[in-house]
């Protein structure tokens, strides 16, 4: 029944186009007061993009691990930036949220949701992983939990770093998403 | 329609529901509230087997199969009984989901038909008709439902009508009027995926028709609810309800009033 389903779904994500490359040219405003592009610096390797909303209690329960695998990859090669696409997203307000959640990594303004829309976002939670020429190696959920956090759960997003870092395609290159619907209109 | 209404991210889910209802009074035809007599009880369970698959994306399908016991008590007389009562089959269509638009709610079209899989009154063989478990026709539901979330509220309105094909026992062909009924709700939900919720809804429906002549039997129905749900693991939830019929005169007609408690256990697949 899940292929069935899955397979349903994937004919619908074909039919939206979502890009297999992200833009790679745009500057979007970060909480550390800096224009970032999403996709690796010189230095860096790989990007994950996470889709961010201060209103998702999903993604405030992964807020942990998506903090403690910024601190494992980032010396590897991983940046890690949160986008924020809804409507509404006020620069201060995610500031004030990226130091209160802790986050060692900026929250970008993605002004319009022109970016959610490119790469396919449409929950918080929302992972994609890229490399410098803006190819995407990843897209899915940060793991398989929702907001019972299990130590047995599929670490879909640390698997895909790993896999690429050692140079590997990820085992799982697509997930699903267990987030709260982006409020990008 | 159902208990078993997938979240966005589920993709499948079961559930059993258990209910229980006491129906303490009735409303009459003047709208006046009545306690029930001295003596006089009426106990209704039901447990109902029931499961949701997402077909598109959008688009999910339900099934409900209730057992239904009725317990009735009268002077000098008492009776239990029951069955396999309405099977009911319900599809619903997100266009948009709540919380995707700022100004733009959630709507859903939501549809169904409930099969006389039940026993009628008319066929049941108890004095009392505690063996009575469906209302012997097909019945369908149409219903549109608006929702939004503002942070940890999600506010719904659904309208449904239901119709009952017309019925033929003996010689007397019975046509019921349509059932109109709003349903508003606002729940609030915990970090934890737990929510509470109230709710309260009002049905109308008009008077019937018995062997083409209108007869004066309007019913209302209010029902104010309070349910909650509460995750036990990501896969795991009980659903629980205390639905109340206030005991107020002119707030129903032709209606009994009822207090009933509802406890579902679901299981889900995402």
């Amino acid at each position: 029944m899940r292929s069935w389903v899955f397979a349903v779904a994937t004919v619908a994500a074909c039919a939206t186009s979502v890009r297999s490359r992200a833009p790679t040219s745009g500057r979007f405003d970060g909480t550390d007061g800096i224009a970032h592009t999403i996709v690796p610096a010189d230095r860096e390797a790989y990007t994950a993009v996470v889709f961010f909303s201060t209103e998702c209690h999903v993604l405030a329960v992964h807020d942990e691990r998506v903090r403690d695998l910024a601190a494992e990859f980032a010396p590897r090669g991983v940046r890690f930036v949160a986008v924020d696409s809804e409507v509404g997203a006020q620069i201060e307000r995610d500031r004030a949220e990226a130091y209160r959640r802790g986050y060692p990594f900026p929250i970008v303004i993605d002004r319009g949701g022109e970016l959610a829309r490119q790469l396919g976002a449409v929950y918080a939670g929302y992972v994609v992983v890229l490399d410098r020429e803006g190819n995407i190696h990843y897209r899915g959920g940060i793991d398989s939990d929702r907001v019972r956090l299990r130590e047995d759960r599929s670490p879909y997003l640390r698997d895909a770093l790993t896999d690429l870092l050692a140079g590997r395609t990820p085992r799982v290159a697509e997930s699903k998403v267990l987030g709260c619907a982006l409020r990008l209109r | 329609m159902t208990p078993g209404r997938l979240a966005i991210h589920e993709d499948a889910l079961a559930g059993l529901q258990l209910k229980f209802a006491n129906a303490f009074g009735s409303f009459a035809s003047d709208a006046t509230y009545h306690g029930s007599p001295d003596k006089v009880t009426e106990w209704e369970l039901e447990q109902d087997l029931f499961g949701a698959l997402r077909v598109v994306p959008r688009g999910q399908l339900a099934l409900l199969i209730p057992a239904i016991q009725t317990y009735r008590k009268t002077p000098g007389l008492s009776s239990f009984g029951g069955g396999v009562g309405d099977i009911n089959l319900s599809g619903r269509y997100d266009f948009t989901l709540a919380g995707e638009a700022l100004y733009i709610p959630g709507i859903a079209l939501l549809a169904g038909v409930t099969f006389p899989t039940g026993e009628s009154i008319e066929t049941a063989e108890d004095p009392l008709g505690t063996d009575s478990t469906g209302v012997g026709t097909y019945q369908a539901n149409l219903g549109l439902a608006l929702e939004q979330t503002e942070g940890p509220w999600l506010f719904g309105i659904t309208g449904l009508v239901a119709k009952r094909a017309t019925r033929t026992v003996g010689p007397v062909t019975t046509s019921l009027a349509a059932q109109w009924t709003l349903l508003a709700s606002a729940a609030y939900t915990l970090p934890n995926d737990a929510a509470l919720a109230l709710i309260l809804s009002y049905t109308t429906e008009g008077n019937p028709e018995v062997n083409g002549v209108t007869r004066e039997a309007t019913r209302r129905t209010p029902l104010l609810g309070a349910a909650g749900v509460y995750p036990l693991s990501d896969a795991w939830r009980l659903q629980g309800g205390l639905y109340l019929t206030p005991p107020v005169s002119q707030l129903g007609r032709n209606t009994p009033a009822i207090l009933e408690m509802v406890l579902s256990l679901i299981r889900s697949w995402s």
